[in-house]
């Protein structure tokens, strides 16, 4: 039996690319929240 | 040292997740995988199953520790903490604020810029100031530039913005770079002839609004206290459907309307379908304030909201987690680029580290007319990510926000280094609920795992 399931298995790929082409934290969209994790890298998308 | 947590269970819905901090990956346990898990994450030797499970739960408890023990194997579970030695990119300046008017047209019970005016005298900003700043800018090694057209409300300047927004187009241009364009606005003068012009400037907007009308009027005001709810919800929603997917609309709630889900739910019954509703950050003694004892309904509220987004389409700023492209760990664990990547310039071109601190004479770093005069202020910002705060790095939520709000986090504790505790629990709150949508999603699109016991649960919950 399956007692857990992986739905999505991390970015050890991506984890040290720091290319720095990426916006900085706060953006318009809340200006008051930094949220990293609310952001895509740009040399990916 | 320091013992970082590495790993986060939660429960909802019927759900126990679990994410590896380090890497981000996501597992669905069933019970009984949640209740084997302490003990392997504890080191324990396998052997304590014996006595810590029942004889009739033995086998799959033996099973399910296998599968966990897999998991960590394969370097989806117990991973190790990375370390980041630099800031992605060295650290260049790569995004401005243009205040170009410190003066608004709102007065809004709430602002944080004491109703556009920062403090200071009401004023804009002239086209040489905006220059010189986007030529700041632009000197920088980055290639990819972010300036955001802000206030007070920039549309009362909206000539310096048209301006503005051709030059640094053409800089980009001219440099091979690429430059991406928004603008902040209250929308209260935003009448035909101006949302022509904000089309033709092909830019993204933010429109704030918050929500049903008697929410709104009770912060959103005009000068005398005067309503502002109709005249803005007729210009958004005049511009709305030309802007396509470049907009959010922007909310604030308060204590005054904790039940948020509400206003969303209302913008959604106006057929707006981009939002971000953020909590108000004022003093404690506000009558506005969110305080501690108001974290439980706010909780409640954002498992609503994951709820509302499973049953509608539509796009909230904060659940918007992209496992396939979101930022690499470097970026995530240096947080909040305020002083370093990122840079507020107020209308008499005076430099400071973000929007926030706009106004205060300590945080000025410069002047874009006459250059740097308080370096050693980049310096203060510079190693502000999560290695150098120590609540971060017993905090699981760390590599989703990066440290939190500097500007906060001063206002609330005078330290840079110290978090605004309200906001990690909010922020915490929402990751969770975020992480939640995003596997039920996942599970929704994925009918392959029909033996797993939480999968069955899944089922009844839909």
């Amino acid at each position: 039996m399956k007692h857990v399931v992986t739905v999505y298995s991390g970015e050890k790929s991506t984890a040290s690319k720091a290319c720095g082409q990426c916006a900085t934290s706060c953006q318009s969209a809340c200006k008051t929240s930094c949220t990293v994790g609310n952001q895509v890298c740009v040399n990916k998308g | 040292m320091t013992q970082r947590p590495n790993y986060h269970l939660f429960s909802h819905g019927g759900l126990n997740i679990l994410l590896d901090v380090p890497t981000g990956a996501v597992h669905v346990l069933d019970d009984i995988a949640a209740r084997v898990l302490p003990y392997l994450a504890a080191g324990h030797e396998r052997e304590v199953l014996q006595t810590e499970f029942s004889a009739a739960e033995i086998a799959e408890a033996q099973l399910a520790w296998e599968q966990l023990q897999q998991l960590a194997d394969q370097g989806m579970l117990f991973n190790p903490e990375p370390h980041f030695n630099q800031r992605p990119g060295g650290g260049q300046l790569k995004a401005l604020c243009l205040h170009v008017a410190h003066d608004c047209d709102l007065r809004c019970r709430y602002c944080f810029a004491s109703t556009g005016s920062f403090g200071g005298t009401r004023s804009i900003m002239d086209f040489a100031t905006a220059k010189a700043a986007v030529d700041m800018l632009f000197s920088s090694s980055a290639r990819v530039y972010e300036i955001d057209f802000f206030g007070g409300e920039p549309l009362l300047n909206l000539d310096v913005v048209e301006e503005t927004a051709a030059y640094a187009r053409q800089q980009a241009q001219a440099l091979g770079k690429r430059v991406n364009l928004t603008l902040t606005t209250n929308g209260y003068s935003m009448n035909q002839k101006v949302r022509d012009r904000l089309v033709a400037l092909n830019l993204d907007i933010i429109l704030s609004h918050d929500g049903r009308e008697a929410v709104h009027n009770a912060t959103r005001v005009r000068p005398g206290g005067l309503p502002s709810y109709q005249e803005i919800t007729r210009n958004i929603l005049a511009l709305e459907p030309r802007l396509g997917e470049r907009y959010y609309v922007r909310g604030t709630y308060t204590a005054f309307n904790m039940d948020f889900v509400q206003d969303i739910r209302h913008w959604l019954d106006l057929g707006l379908r981009r939002f971000s509703m953020e909590p108000v950050v004022l003093p404690a003694g506000s009558e506005m304030a969110i305080t501690e004892k108001d974290l439980p309904r706010l909780q409640e509220q954002y498992w609503e909201l994951a709820e509302l987004a499973l049953e509608k389409p539509f796009t909230y700023f904060h659940f918007n987690i992209d496992w396939e492209r979101g930022q690499c760990g470097a970026r995530r664990a240096s947080g909040c680029g305020a002083g370093v990547e990122y840079a507020a310039v107020a209308p008499d071109g005076g430099i400071f580290p973000c929007h926030q601190f706009v106004g205060q004479d300590r945080w000025q770093i410069g002047n874009v007319h006459t250059g740097i005069s308080n370096a050693s202020l980049r310096e203060q910002f510079l190693n502000l990510g999560i290695e150098n705060k120590p609540v971060c790095q017993k905090c699981w939520a760390r590599f989703h926000c990066g440290g939190g709000c500097h500007a906060n986090a001063w206002w609330t504790n005078s330290s840079l280094e110290k978090p605004y505790e309200l906001g990690c629990q909010l922020l915490k709150m929402r990751t969770e609920a975020a992480i939640y949508l995003k596997v039920k999603q996942a599970l929704s699109q994925n009918s392959s795992e029909g033996d797993f016991h939480g999968k069955k649960e899944y089922k009844q919950a839909q």
